[in-house]
């Protein structure tokens, strides 16, 4: 994928990066990505487990040192620019991290005293509103380790929230979650887009986040290997045609397909998936019953963001060794 | 967005919020209240023994009998005991426990990215174990008053050199030895901060931290290694008892205080480089 396509989003991007690496021990986490985050854009970060999306994140955030490349946030250099920069920026990294024996409250109220450019006047209320935000002000005043999982992760998205920011990191903010929670959490980043608030959400469940992205970014063994906005992939996408048969005439079907020209895929027999490319649908499905398969189901079909990082990588959703 | 620019600048007051969450963190623990409650009971046990050894025996030798002479003596003799072992390895845990707690919560990592400074990181967990120290010794200083005159009455103190001062003189004397003792563990409270730096699991830089007075103290018992010995941390921590004479030795008092400072200073820098430097783990 190349860089230049993405020139124009550069330009106003919140997030920017080039040739960043980082490496653990002989391992390369990081492999010289360079990033673009528009201004005002939900940006998907995508990737399998290990594929480098929290190590990217940390580096974003001057938790971890590059071992080289340049990170810019709002156009000033990270880590150095840190304490201008990150008071506008709220961030989940790696799951929620607080004090067990304090409260939901407790634990925000901390985190308010210890930052010195929060208001003290407004902090009460804010905390307040935040808690209210994620549906955890029933549970403010419980200790904080007996908190579900979920309730832990709403409570990292509170401690984001707690003042007015302009860029939002979530690293698997759906971790946890039901899916009520999970479909929270999506109206909850879609208002922070409304806001006006740009909003990075890592994720490896592609469907979870493919709803709410305008833009998405994917990793893959620490390269950033495709990195564009929502209606650039669409129009990239390709229809595929569902095929289903009875599993007698499941053959017969094969046959006729791949008489046209067809590739047809799928694990199971019966249920061919064919990219349609020129030929028309009537004529494959004129072709199948003369052939005389009996057709259960023929549909046209969108692939999902989950099809399209199969054909980019070429290998599927796994863990990278 | 208009507020964007204000929201950069330091709010007044901050460092003082910043302090007070960290002391209150540390006090408000329930281990660390724990520790202190053990603190307390120090005093009551050590005065309930000598009472009832005193009342059987009649009169013993040394500070004991001084104990039923001056309640007072109570105070002098619960450091005196405690400086060695007890209160070295109460704040081993908590020191030990401070920067390898947090990191292994995580907490760590999202107190940099608000941001704090790894600096004021560094200097908050400081003053939160220096509280933590303070309060300790008040207790012990306090509970002892108050058992040793419950116990023994409020007499004047008769000092190891011979002389009698009032009680009030005598309180005075005791408050000087408590701050003495609080300054003899700073050196150990900045051992803890940097050992605590290298690792994120508490219960090791407990440990780890503990075993720095003792190696000291083993070390004191070994002749060939006199001309170091005084630099160790607990070569003047007995010195104390210097302030149970008419006229306290202060140039080792002062010894003392070089000492601690020395090893704030060494222990301090290393475990500031180590902040600063790496990166925020887990
Ligand atoms: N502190 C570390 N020390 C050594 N290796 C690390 C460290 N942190 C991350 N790695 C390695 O770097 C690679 C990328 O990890 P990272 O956590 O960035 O992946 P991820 O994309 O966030 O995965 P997930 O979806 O599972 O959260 C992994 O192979 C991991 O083992
Ligand atoms: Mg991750």
């Amino acid at each position: 994928m190349s860089q230049a396509d993405d020139a124009n989003v550069t330009a106003d991007a919140v997030v920017t990066t080039t040739g960043l690496v980082r490496r653990f021990g002989k391992q390369v986490a990081v492999d010289g990505i360079d990033l673009a985050v528009p201004s005002g854009s939900v940006f998907g970060f995508l990737g399998p487990n290990g594929s480098g999306k929290t190590t990217t994140i940390r580096l974003l955030l001057g938790l971890l040192g590059a071992d080289a490349g340049t990170i810019q946030l709002f156009s000033q250099p990270m880590p150095k620019a840190a304490s201008k920069v990150l008071p506008r920026v709220g961030a989940v990294v790696e799951g929620p991290a607080f004090f067990p024996y304090l409260s939901g409250d407790a634990n925000l109220a901390r985190l308010q005293a210890i930052d010195k450019t929060d208001d003290p006047r407004t902090a009460r209320v804010r905390r307040a509103e935040a808690l209210e935000r994620v549906g955890l002000t029933a549970a403010a005043r419980k200790p904080y380790h007996h908190y579900s999982l979920g309730m832990k992760q709403r409570l990292g998205i509170a401690g984001a929230l707690m003042r007015p920011r302009d860029l939002l990191i979530l690293d698997e903010p759906t971790n946890g979650l039901d899916p009520q929670g999970t479909r929270e959490i999506r109206n909850l980043i879609r208002g922070l887009h409304a806001d006006g608030a740009t909003v990075i959400v890592s994720s490896h469940l592609l469907s979870e986040v493919e709803q709410v992205c305008t833009h998405v970014g994917i990793m893959s063994r620490g390269r950033l290997i495709a990195q564009k906005s929502m209606d650039d992939l669409r129009t990239a996408r390709v229809p595929r045609l569902s095929v289903q048969v009875t599993s007698s005439t499941a053959t017969a079907a094969r046959k006729a397909l791949t008489k046209l020209k067809l590739k047809p895929e799928g694990t199971d027999p019966a249920h061919m998936l064919v990219t349609i490319g020129d030929v028309p649908v009537p004529k494959i499905a004129k072709a199948l019953v003369d052939a005389g398969a009996d057709i259960l189901g023929l549909s046209v079909e969108q692939p999902g963001l989950e099809d399209i990082f199969v054909e980019l990588t070429g290998v599927g959703f796994d863990v990278a060794g | 967005m208009s507020q964007v620019e204000n929201r950069f600048e330091a709010v007044s007051g901050a460092v003082w919020r910043c302090l007070g969450s960290e002391i209150g963190l540390v006090l408000r623990r329930r281990r660390n209240q724990v520790l202190l409650a053990g603190l307390a009971a120090l005093p009551i046990v050590i005065g309930l023994a000598v009472k009832l050894v005193s009342s059987q025996v009649g009169g013993g030798a040394g500070l004991i009998t001084r104990i039923t002479n001056s309640g007072l003596f109570l105070a002098a003799v619960v450091f005196v005991v405690s400086m060695p072992l007890f209160l070295p390895l109460v704040i081993s845990v908590v020191a030990g426990d401070a920067l390898a707690s947090e990191t292994q919560l995580g907490t760590t990592r999202y107190a940099m990215i608000l941001p704090v400074s790894r600096t004021k990181w560094l200097a908050m967990k400081a003053v939160g174990l220096l509280a933590f120290v303070i309060v300790g010794v008040a207790t012990v200083l306090v509970v002892s008053l108050v058992a040793g005159f419950a116990l023994f009455g409020i007499n004047g103190m008769t000092l190891l050199s011979g002389d009698t001062i009032s009680p009030w003189a005598g309180v005075g004397r005791i408050a000087l030895m408590s701050v003495y003792v609080v300054a003899s563990e700073l050196g150990l409270v900045a051992v803890g901060l940097f050992i605590s730096s290298l690792t994120d699991v508490p219960i090791v830089a407990m440990a780890g931290t503990a075993i720095v007075p003792a190696v000291c103290t083993v070390l004191l018992a070994v002749p060939q290694l006199q001309a170091i010995q005084p630099g160790l941390l607990t070569y003047h921590w007995l010195d104390l008892t210097t302030f149970l004479f008419a006229q306290p030795d202060v140039a080792l008092i002062r010894q003392g205080l070089v000492v601690q400072l020395a090893w704030v200073a060494v222990f301090g820098s290393l475990a500031w480089a180590r902040v600063a430097s790496t990166d925020v783990k887990a």
